[in-house]
């Protein structure tokens, strides 16, 4: 059963032809793709997925060597996310469903980001078969940071969130404290392997009266203030153990968290997404994890499948249309605020 | 002049049994709309619970426009200064129960809360914008900042600072505009908050 799928949740204008847990292709709009086209991109462009999502589409089903006639059911993200940009996917959705008579599935962004760690890509298989469920999730992104049960594919319940920043953001921000552009997150991970995280003393958030909750906009105001109180501008080899510091500080929370919340649920796997699911350091501090509780970790097989992308919305849906669960065209909507445990649809 | 005394005894009044030190400045010319309220503010937040207070403060001075006219509280300060946790104390004044984090990557977190009135119910969309990953105004326009003002929302957004003038500009007569600069004060958790 091949899936044309569509995702415009937030920044992304991306498309893919997904057949059971195998990409057959995902495209995702950037700016080199855009440089190609004519030119420098402004800021309005880059989330005016209108203009973008007819190209994308094609370049999905082009590349996938498949036409209408080979697609079961189409996909599509309705949140949650930024209300205009998910009305867009949604609208082309619905569009392409009644042009081509297919089903439409609504998805869950989040269920994509707990999913994405099963997608085969190439060579690379995932044998759902060795996963034992109820397993747990760890979505850790610029917009979430959530640990989820999975009783099975398509039940979930959310044991923990943010109350304030999530993880991305507090790394992309820790960033731009130490003036690297934002999104700067990846090029902290790269300053801090070079730096040491013990130089800098910085709180661990709620250290001592965790709940079952990530907070990180006290570790975040408390770098702003270690940052603005240096009494000379920092040096290369400064800037190296800031990041060290901070990044070691941003993991250590979520460890504990993470920890926390699966010792009262016991799980044998854990399936970590999200574009922090890709950071070298959060996957040695989570190997830790993986020897204190005997817990398996999966990753997605490539960085494109930890951001935001189309292919796991393809793999979601295909779940979904698998079991049945289409959506009304009359009805579906954007739901931006929607949880992945309220099944309320 | 008499009236504006008379605002000014009501508010003292009505601040009496807040516990913080607040200093109202009174605007050199009087205008008779959006100052009638609202003259500019200036306190020293020391914890959350302060901040809670303020935000009760706030959200006595967009009370009366709920429903009759929309309200833009702009935002502005550094990061970690507060704007989200203001926000979300601002939120729980309004009644809101749903989680308020921050909306730095979506951009846009619509939440709403229904208040009981003389006929019946109203529902108040409240809006939680942040422009800090935005580079134009037109990104604003872009979530849908003219519907939410047609909808006669509360419309919070963070980072308003970058878009001062285009923002100054969009309000209307009808809209009411509140400006809350937030820095950070002397010690750990103190901060100064001045609103206008």
């Amino acid at each position: 059963m091949k899936i044309l799928a569509v995702e415009t949740s937030c920044d992304e204008t991306a498309a893919a032809v997904t057949e059971g847990t195998n990409i057959l292709s995902s495209v995702k709009w950037t700016q080199e793709v855009h440089a190609k086209w004519g030119g420098v991109v402004p800021a309005l462009a880059k989330r005016a997925h209108e203009e973008k999502i007819d190209g994308i589409v094609d370049a999905a089903l082009r590349q996938a060597q498949c036409g209408f006639d080979e697609i079961s059911a189409i996909a599509v993200t309705v949140g949650p996310g930024l209300a205009i940009a998910l009305e867009v996917g949604i609208s082309k959705a619905k569009e392409l469903a009644h042009k081509y008579g297919k089903p439409l599935v609504g998805v869950n962004h989040i269920e994509g980001h707990i999913l994405s760690a099963l997608i085969s890509a190439g060579n690379l298989k995932f044998e759902i078969r060795n996963l034992k469920f109820p397993c747990a999730a760890l979505v850790v992104s610029g917009g979430h940071t959530q640990v989820i049960w999975v009783e099975k594919i398509g039940k979930y319940k959310i044991l923990a969130q943010s109350l304030d920043d999530d993880i991305g953001e507090a790394l992309d921000k820790g960033a731009r404290l130490l003036g690297l552009p934002y999104p700067g997150g990846a090029e902290l991970e790269k300053r801090a392997a070079k730096g040491n995280p013990k130089r800098y003393p910085l709180p661990l958030p709620m250290a001592g009266r965790e709940k079952d909750s990530f907070s990180y906009s006290g570790l975040k105001t408390a770098f702003y203030r270690l940052v603005n109180s240096l009494s000379q501008s920092p040096s290369e080899k400064d800037k190296a153990d800031l990041a060290a510091s901070y990044q070691a500080m941003v993991f250590k929370h979520l460890v504990r968290i993470t920890k926390k919340v699966l010792e009262k649920n016991p799980t044998e796997d854990l399936l970590v997404g999200g574009g922090v699911a890709a950071n070298q350091e959060l996957r040695e501090r989570l190997r830790d994890l993986e020897t204190e509780m005997g817990i398996k970790m999966h990753y997605p097989v490539n960085l494109m499948l930890c951001t935001d992308n189309a292919a796991m919305i393809g793999v979601a849906g295909g779940f979904k249309a698998e079991r049945g669960e289409f959506a009304d065209p009359d009805k579906i909507d954007r739901m931006p605020r929607w949880r992945v445990d309220d099944e309320g649809r | 002049m008499a009236r504006m005394m008379t605002v000014q005894a009501e508010r003292r009044k009505r601040n009496a049994s807040l516990p913080l030190n607040i200093r109202y400045i009174v605007p050199t010319m009087y205008r008779p709309c959006q100052m009638l309220q609202l003259a500019m503010v200036e306190m020293v937040v020391k914890s959350q619970k302060d901040l809670g207070i303020l935000a009760q403060k706030l959200w006595r001075e967009i009370e009366p426009e709920l429903g009759t006219n929309p309200v833009v509280v702009a935002l502005s300060g550094p990061l970690g200064a507060g704007k989200t946790t203001l926000t979300r104390e601002l939120a729980r004044t309004a009644g809101i129960k749903t989680t308020v984090s921050s909306p730095t990557f979506v951009l846009h977190i619509p939440h709403k809360t229904e208040l009981r009135v003389d006929s019946g119910k109203l529902t108040i969309g409240f809006e939680h914008i942040d422009a800090y990953r935005m580079e134009e105004f037109g990104e604003l326009l872009q979530v849908g900042l003219v519907k939410m003002i047609e909808n006669k929302s509360v419309i919070m957004i963070e980072w308003a600072d970058k878009f001062r003038k285009e923002i100054e500009r969009l309000s209307d007569e009808e809209t009411k505009l509140i400006w809350v600069k937030m820095e950070y004060g002397k010690s750990e958790n103190e901060r100064k908050v001045e609103i206008k």
